[in-house]
């Protein structure tokens, strides 16, 4: 009995808190208010897109750049020298990230970005096509992770800095916006088609509205085979991933000699990180985890992996609960045969 | 959370803000050749070169004041600051709080009331304009319903709405003009509600974008909606509210290149989505 699939699971609990922050970050803005000042916030720690028109909230990493682009390099250029308080607007809107941060931690990706989301189903739905699982070697994981912290430093930092110091063209003042694939993603989803057109403006806002295509018709094809292609490199992931030591939410793992030879829980991890399966403490909650909890979920022996507010233990792994799981869906998020079987409808569905 | 952070922005901004301040030196516009040049006979608020974060000049055109109104929506329902006219010129200046600003300019005399309106951005902290554009500020008023969000403007080929109320209550069926500097002259009707849907003209020229704050997103063209109308009394009231709007969303941009990229995007990932034989047969 023992065995039943749990009619909760954390993955169901996950997928419906995903659906509710969809609707909330593309179509939230009738329930907040439809001018910047009424939006949930402009610092939220996750892609939500301040060119989708309906949305609820703000990304943090728009007004990074507009901050750092007009208040910083602008004003140096005008006034000759830097001054602290020309950081100060920059230090509030970290400090409202902040106050959002300090409870969910990197839950934001796991949990409540559109674009995560978007892509999970993308992953979901290749299941249903039956293409194959496409994931990362230990290396590639670990050779991946620069990439995500040069968008942040060079995108969303530098190139507003020095467009404002009009060093760079004006056009890279906000340069990550304008190869975001949130902005496309959730534009399409409000039916709104201008932001995939192409601007042609001028050469440089061409070339970036060309990468910004390309990369999104790749991350929406390849999300078919691969769980959260985008996150790999996204610059939000680094920057949470700088403050995630400073939140009492997080990812514990305790030594188990099991581990070794299991690794479940990095064949279920849709961020493939390695030290999910060969660390524990403070190591085995590395930068790129999005606090899913899918791990835990997957982790056969009772309490090594939990995730934690504070000294609450939120969720812990137990071999019960994994067994059940494990009934309804592999690891790498295939439905299982067995249960499309006892549900013929759902099996010709499937066919 | 941001209403946090506003409002400590708010304290620390008094100390803050003076060393950011570039001394004030904006040459006085010379706004009675800019109202010999405006496009429109009808009361406006022109803006007078470019402004920065902390003030914009304005000039008064087809209408005399000695001060105008202006309002930011962050004292709530305190009444305007009054900034004065000089050779039919003003300054509005950024408060530490505050983004949209309403300003209003009033010429009374025995025949009538002439009011010209128009709406300024900084990009400060504030409230939502909502309930500042939701007071009653004029006898004869155009509310913009709601008002460009910021980074975005008023575009040609877009509807948007406009209450036009008189003493507090809607103006039904009543006739509003539209000008543009483009030269394009029309008029809309309010409805039932005394809602009035414009759709701007696609008369902005297909201008190369400036960078700076522009986004990139090019040439832009003047307008200015009045209405008028004359109470029981005699009394003839003519009012109007005028601003900016920008080319056409599809302006500048290209579907077919934007559906190209995406297509060579999804290709690159195809070899990601098909099975391997070996995986077929395995
Ligand atoms: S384009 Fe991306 S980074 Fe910019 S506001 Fe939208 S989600 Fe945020
Ligand atoms: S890493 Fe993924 S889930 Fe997190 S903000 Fe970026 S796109 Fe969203
Ligand atoms: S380590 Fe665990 S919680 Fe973190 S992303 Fe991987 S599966 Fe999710």
């Amino acid at each position: 009995m023992a065995d039943a699939v749990p009619r909760l699971t954390l993955g169901r609990l996950r997928l419906a808190v995903q659906l509710v922050m969809l609707f909330v970050t593309v179509y939230g803005g009738s329930l907040v208010g439809y001018y910047t000042a009424e939006k949930i916030t402009g610092s939220l720690p996750a892609l939500s897109c301040a060119y989708d028109k309906l949305n609820g909230a703000h990304c943090q990493l728009i007004t990074t750049q507009h901050q750092l682009h007009h208040r910083v390099g602008e004003q140096i250029a005008q006034l000759g020298h830097f001054a602290l308080n020309m950081v100060l607007p920059l230090a509030f809107s970290f400090l409202a990230f902040y106050l959002f941060f300090v409870v969910l931690n990197k839950a934001f990706c796991g949990w409540i970005c559109p674009l995560g989301t978007v892509q999970e189903l993308i992953y979901r739905l290749g299941r249903r096509l039956k293409r194959p699982f496409r994931n990362l070697s230990e290396t590639a994981a670990r050779r991946l992770r620069p990439v995500k912290w040069a968008l942040l430093l060079g995108l969303v930092f530098a190139l507003p800095v020095t467009a404002g110091l009009g060093v760079t063209p004006a056009s890279t003042g906000d340069v990550f916006c304008q190869i975001c694939p949130s902005r496309l993603a959730t534009t399409l989803l409000t039916g709104d088609t201008e932001q995939i057109m192409v601007r042609s403006s001028d050469a440089l806002v061409f070339v970036f509205g060309a990468l910004a295509n390309t990369l999104f018709g790749f991350v929406v094809v390849a999300a078919l085979a691969a769980r959260q292609p985008f996150c790999r490199i996204c610059p939000l992931m680094a920057l949470n991933a700088a403050f995630q030591r400073l939140s009492p939410m997080r990812l514990v793992k305790t030594e188990s000699d099991k581990c070794e030879k299991c690794g479940i829980c990095r064949q279920a991890c849709p961020m493939d990180i390695p030290e999910i399966h060969h660390e524990h403490g403070r190591q085995a909650f590395a930068e790129d985890c999005t606090l899913c909890g899918r791990c835990a979920e997957y982790c056969p022996q009772d309490g090594v992996i939990q995730l934690k507010f504070g000294p609450l233990a939120l969720f812990k792994s137990s071999r019960a609960y994994y067994k059940a799981r494990f009934k309804g869906e592999t690891p790498a998020g295939e439905a299982k045969p067995l249960r499309r079987m006892e549900r013929p409808a759902a099996g010709t569905a499937d066919a | 959370m941001d209403k946090l952070a506003l409002l400590i922005l708010t304290l620390c901004a008094a100390g803050a803000d003076a060393a950011v301040r570039p001394p004030a030196g904006q040459p006085a516009p010379d706004c009675l050749a800019a109202e010999a040049a405006a496009f429109s006979t009808l009361p406006m608020l022109v803006p007078a070169g470019r402004g920065d974060r902390q003030g914009a000049p304005y000039c008064l055109a087809n209408l005399r004041a000695e001060a105008v109104e202006v309002r930011n929506g962050a004292g709530g329902f305190a009444p305007p600051a009054s900034v004065p006219v000089e050779r039919a010129g003003f300054k509005v200046q950024a408060g530490k709080v505050g983004n949209y600003h309403w300003l209003q300019a009033t010429e009374a005399s025995q025949a009538g009331v002439v009011t010209a309106s128009t709406a300024h951005y900084f990009s400060n902290p504030g409230p939502a304009p909502t309930a500042m554009l939701h007071l009653a500020k004029a006898d004869l008023e155009i509310v913009p319903q709601p008002l460009p969000r910021e980074h975005w403007r008023y575009r040609a080929g877009e509807t948007w709405e406009f209450l036009i109320r008189f003493k507090g209550e809607p103006v039904r069926d009543m006739g509003v003009r539209l000008e543009t500097s483009a030269g394009t002259q029309q008029v809309f009707r309010t409805d039932g509600e005394g809602v009035l849907r414009v759709t701007f003209p696609a008369d902005v020229a297909n201008e190369a974008p400036k960078g700076g704050h522009d986004h990139g997103r090019g040439g832009q063209n003047r307008f200015v909606l009045a209405v008028g109308l004359t109470d029981q009394d005699g009394r003839y009231y003519l009012t109007g509210f005028n601003h900016v709007y920008g080319a056409a969303a599809d302006a500048n941009r290209s579907l077919a290149a934007g559906l190209g990229f995406l297509a060579l995007g999804g290709l690159v990932a195809v070899p990601l989505v098909v099975r391997r034989k070996e995986n077929k047969n395995g």
